[in-house]
């Protein structure tokens, strides 16, 4: 734990002024990526304390792209009764919703875990990677409100922990097996989650306006 | 430990909701737009209370049918039977994971429940200015933004459910409206949180100075 002081020197003149985005209290706070800032007045997390720098979210990210597009391609869980054999990949889900005529639950599952995830990780790629071309600088704006626009409406975890209960539900009836795609789902969430720890948007945007 | 601090909105500063950006109509000219993200700016959310509460109530009303219809049918050789969100819980309970059954009790009973109870708390006592515990709401209004996504976790259930379940002749599942309902409520409530603008509890504090 580092002391206020130590900090105080440590970050003399490395401050910016914010204000703080759940209750507006202007505040001055330290310019770095490492350290965890709370608003004074609301405890809203101004600065979440990031690791890494954009070039390992970049990294991080295009091998959580790899292991999503293996989620999509290999069944999650498969079950076994009566001599039958039946698995269900993500798109597997959405298309039996469709047969029994749930069209829209299965248009919410589809977005939720197939479109928005790859969007973000296109997005994510795509502001990391294009980084250094002036010329489209504003067309990496637009990403970046993209990916915040859908970042809540991401629930690819959501539905590894409804995997979870669906697995331990027919546990009872069924012998159930866990497929290649959950493996990889799982890596891509761990992936994905340490790809954001290393983005941190204001190295971005200062690093966006230097090139 | 309400304080009164100077705020960006008194300083006549906007500050951009997608990259943080406190901009200063003094040093910009175009003041509509975030000069680095390009998103609108706002110095608070626009119609934040009024979207608020017709998204809660729309997902209030959509509440019932989603607790009361079922979910899902099951069909087997030996038993046909419906399952609500709540009979659906206590199936895990009985099915011996109590830990996996108060995980799926929370997030698709306690969680639907109290946000929509706290959500109106908030909507009200905002709209009324109270001064009251204004620190303690912003915390649950961040718990109700942060917590919310996972009541989806349901639907997700009946998906593979449904999605795997398919013995022909011998068992089968059907996914039924209350599902559709239940997705709604949770979309609602989702979009309601978003829209609710914490600083205007904030602001009766420093307007009442």
């Amino acid at each position: 734990m580092i002391s206020d002081s130590v900090k105080a020197k440590h970050f003399a003149g490395k401050y910016h002024v914010r204000a703080c985005h759940d209750c507006d209290a202007i505040q001055r706070i330290p310019r770095t990526k490492y350290i965890k800032y709370r608003c004074i007045r609301c405890n809203a997390l101004l600065e979440d304390g990031r690791s890494g720098n954009l070039y390992q979210a970049l990294a991080l990210n295009l091998s959580a792209m790899i292991f999503f597009i293996l989620a999509n391609a290999f069944p999650i869980v498969a079950i076994e009764a009566t001599g039958n054999t039946v698995y269900a990949t993500i798109i597997g889900v959405v298309e039996a919703l469709h047969d029994q005529n749930m069209n829209l639950v299965g248009l919410v599952v589809m977005i939720t875990t197939i479109i928005f995830p790859s969007l973000d990780l296109l997005c994510t790629a795509m502001l990391l990677g294009f980084t250094k071309y002036p010329y489209l600088s504003a067309a990496l704006a637009y990403l970046f409100r993209l990916r915040s626009a859908i970042k809540p409406w991401n629930m690819i975890e959501i539905f590894v922990l409804g995997t979870l209960v669906a697995i331990v539900k027919l546990g009872s009836i069924a012998s159930v097996l866990p497929g290649i795609g959950l493996w990889s789902l799982c890596t891509f969430i761990v992936l994905s989650a340490a790809s954001s720890q290393a983005f941190h948007p204001v190295e971005f945007w200062e690093k966006l306006e230097y090139e | 430990m309400n304080k009164t601090m100077p705020t960006a909105a008194a300083k006549g500063w906007l500050v951009c909701k997608v990259c943080h950006l406190l901009v200063k109509p003094q040093t910009t000219l175009d003041t509509s737009h975030c000069p680095r993200c390009g998103s609108r700016l706002h110095s608070r959310n626009p119609e934040s209370l009024n979207r608020s509460l017709a998204l809660m109530v729309a997902a209030g009303i959509l509440y019932i049918p989603a607790n009361i219809l079922p979910i899902m049918h099951s069909h087997t050789l030996l038993y046909d039977q419906d399952d609500t969100i709540m009979s659906g819980v206590l199936a895990l309970w009985y099915g011996g994971s109590w830990p996996l059954a108060l995980l799926v009790f929370i997030v698709s009973i306690l969680v639907p429940t109290l946000k929509l109870i706290s959500l109106s708390i908030l909507v009200v006592s905002t709209h009324y200015r109270w001064q009251w515990r204004i620190r303690e709401r912003t915390i649950l209004y961040r718990l109700l933004e942060f917590i919310g996504r996972w009541s989806m976790l349901d639907i997700f259930v009946v998906g593979l459910l449904v999605a795997l379940v398919q013995l022909r002749g011998v068992a089968n599942i059907q996914a039924e409206p209350g599902a559709l309902a239940f997705a709604a409520v949770v979309i609602l409530t989702m979009y309601s949180v978003q829209c609710f603008d914490p600083r205007l509890m904030w602001d009766g504090l420093e307007n009442n100075d």
